[in-house]
């Protein structure tokens, strides 16, 4: 049953209007002032207003203005006096439907008032089209979620609203709300059939609630949100199973919900079931590609790993073999060049020679050292250190030489670290390693900045220098064994630094950037891991 | 004079190493390998210091320190080896009390070499 509003200064026009309408099965209600006519546009809901420009008090057209604020799908028709034509065009543009002037013809307004109710349930057919378009539009949760309820408070005139959702427990959650403030959103859980929202899950039936719970004496239990006016509560439902809910409510508008909001709030349910549906099974769906794609990236890594890992067991069995043979040539090449020279030689060229042959020796022999070092699988002694202690022991050892270079050792030692279980023999050949890489790399002087922290399980030492950084392709080679880039280089250094960090389950990772510095970063876990 | 006992399967090293302590004024027998270093040891032959190589065919040094513990005689020992055969021995040098500071890697510059023998017979 549609309801008209009349409002018109003249009692006699009312009147007619009034029972003229009634008889046409209208339901109708009347206000002789502008004002009037408000407080009755504001508590009810019409779906059509014939309003007079020319009142006393508050105009038409002002009126005519907060109507179309406090309820914008109510369509008015203006009545105009002779004279007031252009007023009444005006109207038009500021939303009116028609105007008609007076004197009445009363066929005339109610053909009217019928063009008027068909255009308003057009609207309310498109608004439903549009509600179904905006609902499939996007797959994200939290946009999907606040477009429903956006759409669901514009259809249904309402001006608060929450979707709550089940969480893994099966609880509802508040997935969205307007009015509800941050702490409650986040506390609130609710067990089905606990509260209106838990029942209504339960039940699986729509509410309307009007004035509070007190008239329902399903909820007599139940203490509501005192400024609801009127409220509607539906579940979410898709194939047969409870999503979760949806309430609107009215906490300003006085107007209560009523049974053609329900119907059409169950139509913005059943929609939005299936969107809220869709978009989970969507993020379900994101969250397990993301996760494979990690899984690929992992593995991958891992495989590289392997296989660095393999390559270095491979060549540490080949250097142990090869240091072992070529030690004892070595010896007798230097023994006997030492002999020779400890003879009284007279020609300066062979005494010279000679001196070459033993000092190429010993470099030879510092060369298969330091293979030896990186590729054994160390048997040394695990203890329990300070690790800024131990780190201090080489940063002193190395900074007077370290001065006369011009390279500065900035200590930003972490305080109150914990002990931690290494074999520090050759941890400290890897600090060694590493004041030596950024001292050389440091030609015109510079800085080195020690810094230790402790973080998640973990003791982390980063070098950082100020030196000449490296390009991405000397960066990309510099753990490959025999890599140098200085004159008198192994190619040793990073990988023995990255094979003995290994072997305490650590990680090591180089920052650097071709004339930016470069930054050495160790972590090792202060749980040791079991040696594989 | 103090007498020293090299035992070396490489010919040519023990040589050297016995012109060098000649030199250096010490008194050099050679035993070109385990067996014979403890024939040597089994006699009353005075030796003031053993210069030992660990790998050797057949008999190691390190069957050379066993037994010569086991006939309970001590002759102050300085090992001279292979940095992957010390570590081979590691565990068990430990316990015969072979301690770091008596092992000398190959190759060795011939001076260090007579610091850690001269220290060893602790003379200056």
């Amino acid at each position: 049953m549609s309801r008209i509003l009349v409002i018109d200064d003249e009692p006699d026009v009312v009147q007619t209007l009034s029972h003229s309408l009634g008889r046409r099965g209208y339901v109708v209600e009347t206000a002789l002032t502008g004002e009037d006519g408000l407080v009755k546009a504001r508590s009810g809901r019409f779906d059509v207003a014939l309003l007079d420009i020319n009142l006393p008090g508050i105009d038409g057209m002002q009126v005519l203005e907060q109507i179309k604020t406090v309820s914008c799908d109510t369509e008015v028709i203006m009545i105009t006096g002779y004279g007031s034509i252009e007023t009444a065009v005006d109207s038009l543009k500021k939303g009116a439907y028609d105007y008609i002037q007076k004197p009445i013809p009363i066929e005339k307004i109610a053909l009217a008032i019928e063009k008027a109710l068909e255009r308003r349930q057009l609207a309310e057919t498109v608004a439903l089209y549009e509600i179904s378009k905006a609902v499939f539009s996007t797959m994200e949760m939290d946009d999907l979620l606040k477009i429903v309820s956006d759409l669901a408070m514009k259809v249904l005139r309402a001006d608060d609203a929450t979707i709550m959702l089940f969480d893994e427990d099966k609880k509802l959650y508040v997935a969205f709300s307007h009015g509800l403030s941050e702490r409650v959103k986040e506390e609130t859980r609710l067990a089905l059939g606990e509260r209106i929202a838990g029942w209504v899950a339960m039940s699986r039936q729509s509410v309307i609630l009007i004035d509070g719970l007190s008239d329902d004496t399903r909820f007599k239990e139940i203490k509501g949100r005192e400024a609801i006016k009127s409220s509607m509560v539906i579940p979410l439902i898709k194939n047969n199973d409870v999503l979760g809910i949806l309430a609107v409510n009215r906490m300003l508008i006085e107007e209560n919900f009523s049974k053609i909001d329900l119907y059409k709030s169950n139509i913005i349910a059943s929609l939005a079931s299936l969107a809220i549906d869709n978009a989970s099974l969507y993020r379900n769906l994101s969250s397990t590609v993301e996760e494979l794609r990690r899984t690929l990236v992992e593995l991958s890594t891992a495989q590289q790993q392997l296989s660095q890992s393999a390559k270095l067991a491979a060549l540490g069995k080949l250097v142990a073999d090869m240091a072992h043979e070529v030690n004892n040539p070595l010896m007798i090449i230097s023994g006997t060049a030492q002999l020779s020279l400890m003879e009284e030689i007279n020609n300066p060229m062979l005494e010279n020679n000679l001196q070459t042959i033993f000092v190429e020796s010993r470099r030879a022999k510092d060369i298969v050292q330091r293979l030896l070092k990186f590729s054994k699988p160390s048997k040394g002694v695990f203890t329990e250190v300070d690790i800024n202690a131990s780190l201090e022991c080489i940063a002193c050892l190395v900074e007077n030489q370290f001065r006369l270079k011009n390279i500065i050792i900035r200590r930003n030692y972490g305080a109150d670290l914990p002990r931690i279980t290494v074999e520090d023999k050759q941890m400290q050949e890897v600090y060694m390693n590493l004041f030596n890489n950024a001292c050389d790399a440091m030609e015109n002087g510079g800085t080195i900045t020690l810094t230790t922290s402790h973080d998640d399980g973990h003791i982390r030492i980063a070098f950082e220098d100020t030196g000449g950084g490296m390009s991405d392709e000397v960066k990309a080679s510099i753990l490959n064994p025999f890599f140098t880039t200085k004159e008198h280089g192994t190619g040793l250094g990073l990988p023995m630094c990255l094979s003995i960090v290994k072997t305490h389950s650590g990680e090591m990772d180089i920052q650097s950037q071709a004339g930016k510095g470069t930054t050495v970063i160790i972590r090792i876990p202060l749980k040791r891991q079991a040696e594989q | 004079m103090h007498k020293i006992l090299v035992v070396d399967d490489e010919q040519k090293i023990a040589n050297i190493l016995r012109e060098f302590l000649v030199k250096m004024g010490f008194e050099v027998m050679i035993a070109p390998g385990g067996a014979e270093a403890i024939a040597i040891l089994h006699t009353d032959t005075p030796i003031d210091l053993m210069l030992l190589d660990m790998k050797m065919p057949r008999v190691v040094g390190f069957d050379v320190l066993k037994e010569m513990k086991r006939i309970n005689k001590k002759v102050k020992t300085v090992i001279l080896t292979g940095s992957v055969d010390a570590d081979l021995y590691h565990d068990d040098l430990a316990k015969l009390d072979y301690k770091s500071e008596d092992i000398v890697y190959k190759p060795v510059d011939l001076f260090n070499l007579l610091d850690a023998v001269k220290k060893k017979l602790e003379i200056a």
